[in-house]
């Protein structure tokens, strides 16, 4: 960072035009400057006071600015845009409560590893401290819940600042990082100059390549194993492991079972694929975890949802844990051998260097997988099975929609059963074609995103798979889609409750049903029209072909179609929280 | 087994590094028994010296965790291998007039030096390694200890070694 500044940084006498880029500008130019340098062309954001310099300053240029209805909207926005397109997404909030309704988003993109960057406004320089009108400490809010964060003290920083903050945001394991600017720093004038590159930031090192010994270590795990299993992650999304992790599959012949955030690595029928695993994996995904010899856990980080009891936990195997983030090695589940590294290149390196014949039969594996497959499939809901009025199979619309929104779309989701059910049955066929919020679960996430994923694949088709309870939280935004001509379908699954909290009581709390009842819905339908896009609300399951045709060709806005589901429809199998893998209730044969 | 680990880490002086470090270890229920942190003889660089009490995984994701900060160039372990160590106290001890000249005296002992004397007390000084200031703690205290003031612990390599590496642009160092 520059060490030139004048008293109170006033810029140096003498602009300098036309030199190598560096002239006189307002710090709020330099944050719009830079975000073209950066080559960002849509920034999702709502204005107020401490941020109004670089809203004046947006009038000037070409970006364009997607005013939400609030800024939680606008950070699930820019996180849908960024996990979609993988660039990184960009929202802009005032100080304080536009800050502090950024955290939420801040925090789940930060949970799932996904770059964005924010920028705030602050309070001014002179009133910091004082408590002052809108003030809160958005920078040291921001510690607990982004990979990084600035607080930018002097106007002629600002290109510096921005530079930054866009590596680190996209860099090693992406995330969420903040810059948060006082409106007199916005304001006031210094010298620009083009900040220098590369980054050099000491305290940052973006692994890649494992070590050739890390690499020999891993290929003799793998030639002693007998009954080896991927346990793949988001790590291969974020990372763009899929094409070599497809081929290291196809050469290897050993199964596959992903996290939540991994859907999408592999396509969901490859022979080779088990599924999710977890609390609400399929039952031989996880009998194969638990009676393996060997976890190739890539890009994962053993969350509780995976693991269920840890000490239970994939006991028969040997584990090898490859991660770009070296603090997730060792900090669940020990590993036997663990690597930093960037997950493509260790794949790309064992490929390279892969002896197929030296890989045992691994026959007698496949065999015993597909006889639990065959015992315990993924049928707690039929397949085929349409349901009755009022009780429309959650199944049914997942693989219908599946089936008549092509390999093309992307599907996002909110958090609840309605995840789950999507998370098992949807057929996703590529990497950032499934968008949920996997570490937070954050209710309220995916109507948000799935109009940042249509703003970054405009000629996409874009479903959201919603319940009526998470939809409520950020339902402002069809406002953002319709004066937008945003089409997104959104496939509300509405049972009138808050079905997974429900399920849990009915399982786990002798029924006693506390605070889940949504009877009191709003009629979504005639909400949709009143926001001003269309909507149609289905009863009886011969209607959900049809409603769904009309509103995946229904373009120019928002299309909403509620299904009415049953509340005591659950989410099969569950594993208790606390109970081991091999534990499950539901998915019996 | 959690015992006592020293902890040096190199970091940028910017706004938030020590917030940054403070709140890793309440988040993540870390164990934190002292903090102190300085400028080193690199006028941008800061040595944050951290005692924790932690089992060999605690320590090793406490190390993980400080490297993953952006602030943070360097980490190293410092226990259990061989180093200095210092640490600062000051204490008030009763000593009315008879008393006196036997508590400078047990100061002599400690060579703890003598920063005030009062009517009815005197105020000591003494740096030297843990076990020594709780020594002398200890010997203080049939006469009446009213208070004690300790510092963090700072720490250096017992060898040739510098703990830290030298400074090299685009690279990260933790010893574990």
């Amino acid at each position: 960072m520059s060490n030139t500044h004048g008293p109170n940084g006033a810029p140096p006498a003498a602009a300098d035009n036309g030199n190598g880029g560096r002239q006189m500008l307002s710090g709020a130019d330099m944050v719009i400057r830079s975000l073209a340098r950066e080559g960002v062309d849509i920034i999702f954001g709502y204005p107020g006071g401490a941020i109004m310099p670089v809203y004046d300053a947006l009038l000037d240029h070409k970006l364009t600015h997607i005013l939400t209805r609030h800024e939680q909207g606008a950070a699930h926005m820019a996180d849908g845009y960024a996990r979609a397109s993988g660039r990184v997404g960009v929202c802009m909030a005032t100080s304080g409560p536009g800050a502090t309704n950024l955290v939420t988003g801040l925090a789940t993109a930060y949970m799932d590893s996904v770059p964005l960057v924010a920028i705030t406004g602050q309070v001014s320089s002179a009133l910091i401290g004082t408590d002052g009108f809108q003030e809160a400490d958005t920078f040291g809010l921001s510690f607990p819940i982004t990979k990084h964060s600035y607080f930018v003290s002097r106007t002629e920083d600002i290109p510096a600042v921005m530079k930054e903050a866009f590596y680190i945001a996209r860099t090693g394991r992406p995330g969420p990082v903040l810059v948060d600017i006082p409106k007199d720093v916005q304001q006031r004038t210094a010298l620009y100059e083009p900040p220098a590159a590369p980054v050099v930031l000491p305290g940052y090192l973006v692994p890649d390549k494992a070590r050739d010994e890390e690499v020999r270590l891993i290929l003799d795990e793998i030639y002693r194993a007998r009954r080896p299993l991927l346990y793949v992650g988001g790590g291969a999304i974020t990372g763009g492991a899929s094409d070599v992790l497809r081929r290291f599959i196809e050469c290897t012949k050993i199964p596959v079972t992903t996290t939540l955030m991994g859907l999408g690595a592999l396509p969901r029928y490859h022979p080779q694929s088990l599924g999710m695993l977890g609390m609400h994996g399929s039952v031989y995904a996880n009998k194969a975890v638990t009676n393996a010899d060997l976890l190739l856990a890539l890009g994962v980080r053993f969350d509780d949802r995976v693991t269920g009891r840890k000490d239970r936990f994939a006991r028969n195997a040997r584990i090898v844990h490859v991660d770009i983030d070296p603090a997730e090695i060792g900090k669940n589940v020990a590993a036997h051998i663990g690597v930093q590294a960037d997950m493509r290149c260790v794949l790309e390196q064992i490929v390279e260097r892969l002896d197929a014949r030296r890989l045992r039969d691994y026959a007698p594996w496949h065999a015993q997988i597909d006889a639990w497959r065959t015992k315990h499939p993924l049928q707690s809901l039929a397949s085929g099975v349409k349901g009755t009025r009022d009780n429309i199979s959650p199944r049914y619309i997942v693989e219908e929609i599946g089936r008549l929104a092509g390999e093309e779309a992307i599907i996002v989701t909110d958090v609840g059963q309605h995840q789950m059910w999507a998370a098992q049955y949807y057929p996703v066929t590529r990497p950032r074609g499934f968008l949920t919020s996997g570490g937070l679960g954050t209710m309220g996430y995916g109507f948000p995103a799935s109009i940042g994923a249509k703003f970054a694949f405009p000629d996409r088709t874009v479903v959201l798979i919603a319940g009526d309870g998470s939809f409520q939280m950020n339902i402002q935004e069809l406002t953002t889609a319709v004066s937008n001509k945003i089409h997104v379908v959104i496939a509300l699954f509405d049972n009138q409750a808050l079905g997974m909290v429900r399920q849990w009581q009915n399982l786990f709390h002798d029924r006693r049903y506390s605070s889940v009842d949504l009877k009191d819905n709003p009629d979504f339908v005639k909400v949709a029209e009143a926001f001003g896009g269309k909507g149609r609300d289905v009863h009886d399951p011969e209607d959900v072909t049809p409603a769904l045709q009309q509103a995946l060709a229904s373009p120019g806005g928002p299309f909403l179609i509620r299904f009415r589901l049953h509340n005591d429809e659950n989410v099969f199998p569950i594993v208790p929280a606390g109970a081991g893998l091999d534990e499950a209730i539901g998915g019996e044969e | 087994m959690k015992r006592p680990t020293t902890i040096c880490a190199l970091t940028e002086n910017r706004p938030g590094v020590l917030a940054r470090i403070a709140g890793l270890f309440s988040r993540r229920a870390f164990n934190l028994l002292s903090v102190t942190a300085e400028q080193t003889a690199t006028p941008d660089l800061y040595c944050i010296t951290l005692v924790v009490m932690e089992n060999d995984a605690g320590v090793e994701q406490v190390c993980k965790q400080l490297w993953k900060l952006i602030d943070v160039e360097q980490v190293v372990t410092l226990s259990p291998r061989p180093a200095v160590e210092r640490q600062l106290v000051l204490v008030k001890v009763k000593a009315p007039n008879g008393q006196r000249a036997r508590v400078t005296q047990e100061a002599d002992v400690f060579h703890a030096r003598v920063l005030h004397v009062g009517a009815e007390t005197v105020t000591l000084e003494l740096a030297g390694d843990p076990a020594q200031i709780s020594d002398f703690l200890k010997a203080l205290e049939p006469f009446g200890v009213l208070e004690v003031i300790r510092s963090g612990k700072i720490s250096l390599l017992r060898s040739d070694e510098t703990t830290f590496e030298p400074r090299r642009h685009g690279e990260r160092l933790v010893k574990l």
